[in-house]
């Protein structure tokens, strides 16, 4: 067994330059199809939730990037290896040689689940503190993402309750009076290939859509505030995060223009030299894919090295923040916590079967909370999974622009099963890229 | 609701159109399928839940260490009470509003005249 080696490339001076659906600034063409290896086997299509592949059956495919939601579905799926992926692992060694810079490793759950088959592990063998200690061993300081997740599961789960308050509730107080704008059904945030669909092709929707940030850009910015001012002790632009993504739409998520937000706080509560240049909150991400070859280039082999003994507190999280990773993962967590704030006691069972993705299309469930302000009485919240964007998600999303939808509260993951199975996980030749790739003969259209 | 597999594939027309000009690259591409031998659609699918699944139990795994550790959900989490106690007081405060919010949707549409809607 083993991996299929997926060929990557540098960003280049067009990367930055916008136009079409990206601004200035958005990395795009993050997935390329190599001309010379596709032969027009037309699998990439049909798993394409936004319709950007063009070509049919044996001819060469072509991505149109102004459709393109980045989230390497189609290069996960490409039976022959021809789909590639931008790569900013030169970037990155380049920063942990550095000794100026502090580089930060924001690791995604998803990464702890499949690192380790890209030295020859089963899929699904987890490492946590043998992966900390392998990121520390190449140079990095942790802020665990799932700790930001945790992060997110608090601003999003309060949002949510405040919109329950003001829509189910009646509760019209001023503090509640921005939720106006914001109607329910609740749409989940974390997935950038999701946002960037709905900004596509649904901006009815955005209304929706949670304003909580995704772990990813969460965590960036406290990094480069709470944790640099008051944890570490460092100046803030001396700090250079990376994601550690299974994703490759989080490439494009971290470069998007709004996602300055420490930079701006810094400077308005003087912090910063009036003449310091705006900086990303977070400054690269690494696919699981990047993250092996980091290590292969580092000789670091996350299997052997010794696991680290002592959680620092930029390392704690919990079990609803690593389920993020899992379709149906960010609901379960939300629950989890809204539970216990609208109930004011814990549930009898932390595990919330009903809403687990696992491999099913939609997951719908309804949940009887009880809810304190009155009393105890019983609120039925209607929730729906969304496992994967392409097949199932449009006569959610036509529901609730007619104003008929039944949900309170719909998460949406663009990857069928979740993260685990982001565009930026390793390629297994189980399902993926089943056939060697010497076998069929390349056609060159 | 009608409810596909989320890794279903969709089984081409027979009357898929094919231009004379691709017929070549098409007898090519079945040269490569014949490749493949017994591995059909539906082994690839099943195939394919089958890592989903392992990768999934991983995290369900993970997620049990966390309940035995008393860290089943997040406002239990230490760092994150410390992280409110000591900077953003509390969620939604102006400080979360800064860092950890964000107030830019793009309708994209407008920024590409040219692109087509999707479905
Ligand atoms: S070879 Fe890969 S890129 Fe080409 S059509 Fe098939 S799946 Fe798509
Ligand atoms: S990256 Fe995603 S949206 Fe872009 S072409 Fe591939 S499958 Fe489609
Ligand atoms: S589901 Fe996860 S891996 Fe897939 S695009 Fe969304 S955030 Fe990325």
């Amino acid at each position: 067994m083993g991996v299929q080696k997926i060929a990557t490339f540098s960003p280049s001076e067009k990367t930055f330059t916008g136009g079409g659906t990206f601004l200035p600034g958005e990395v795009k063409g993050i997935i390329r199809i190599n001309p010379n290896k596709c032969v027009g086997c037309d699998t990439c299509r049909h798993h394409c939730p936004a319709g950007a592949i063009k070509g049919s059956l044996g001819v060469t495919h072509h991505i149109e990037e102004d459709l393109c939601l980045s989230c390497g579905q189609c290069l996960v799926n490409c039976p022959f290896g021809a789909i590639e992926q931008m790569s900013f692992l030169d970037e990155v060694l380049s920063r942990l040689k550095d000794p100026d810079y502090t580089v930060v490793a924001i690791i995604a759950p998803a990464v702890r689940v499949a690192l380790a088959e890209e030295f020859g592990a089963p899929p699904g063998t987890l490492t946590v503190h043998r992966m900390h200690a392998a990121f520390k061993k190449a140079g990095f300081r942790i802020y665990e993402n799932n700790l930001a997740a945790d992060q997110t599961i608090m601003e999003e789960g309060y949002e949510f309750i405040a919109k329950v308050k003001y829509w189910l509730l009646g509760d019209k107080t001023p503090e509640l009076e921005k939720f106006a704008e914001h109607p329910l059904p609740h749409f989940t945030s974390c997935c950038p290939a999701w946002i960037r669909y709905a900004e596509l092709y649904w901006p009815d929707i955005l209304p929706h859509i949670s304003g909580a940030k995704s772990p990813q850009q969460m965590a960036g910015a406290t990094v480069k505030t709470w944790v640099a001012l008051r944890l570490w002790n460092i100046d803030p632009r001396k700090i250079y995060t990376v994601g550690i993504m299974p994703c490759t739409a989080k490439i494009y998520e971290a470069s998007r223009p709004e996602f300055k937000s420490a930079f701006y706080w810094l400077k308005e509560k003087g912090h910063l030299p009036e003449d310091t240049p705006p900086f990303p909150d977070v400054d690269a991400v690494l696919t699981t894919r990047d993250a092996a070859e980091l290590f292969r280039c580092l000789n670091i082999n996350p299997l052997n090295v010794s696991p680290e003994k002592e959680t620092d507190i930029t390392e704690v999280y919990t079990g609803g923040a690593t389920i993020f990773g899992n379709s149906g993962g960010v609901t379960e967590a939300a629950l989890r916590t809204a539970y216990c704030v609208l109930s004011g006691q814990e549930p009898s069972s932390w595990n919330i079967e009903a809403v687990r993705g696992h491999t099913t299309g939609v997951r719908t469930a309804k949940l009887a909370i009880p809810l304190k302000p009155l009393g105890g009485k019983k609120a039925n919240f209607h929730i729906c999974v969304v496992n994967g964007v392409k097949n199932h998600l449009e006569p959610i999303l036509e529901d609730v622009v007619i104003g008929k939808s039944p949900f309170h509260f719909i998460e949406v993951m663009n990857c069928p099963g979740g993260c685990i199975n982001g565009g930026g996980q390793p390629v297994n030749p189980m399902g993926t890229s089943w056939i060697d790739p010497l076998l069929p003969l390349p056609l060159k259209a | 609701m009608s409810e596909k597999l989320p890794f279903q594939y969709e089984e081409k027309p027979a009357s898929l159109l094919i231009s004379r000009r691709t017929f070549l690259k098409i007898t090519g591409v079945l040269t490569s399928v014949l490749a493949i031998g017994a591995y059909t659609v539906t082994d690839f699918v099943k195939k394919r839940n089958k890592y989903i699944k392992m990768r999934q139990k991983g995290l369900y795994k993970d997620d049990l260490r966390c309940q035995r550790n008393n860290l089943p959900a997040s406002h239990l989490n230490p760092t994150v009470e410390k992280f409110y106690r000591d900077f953003a007081e509390h969620p939604l405060s102006e400080t979360a509003h800064h860092l950890l919010h964000t107030h830019h949707y793009y309708v994209r549409g407008k920024l590409n005249m040219k692109g087509e809607r999707h479905g």
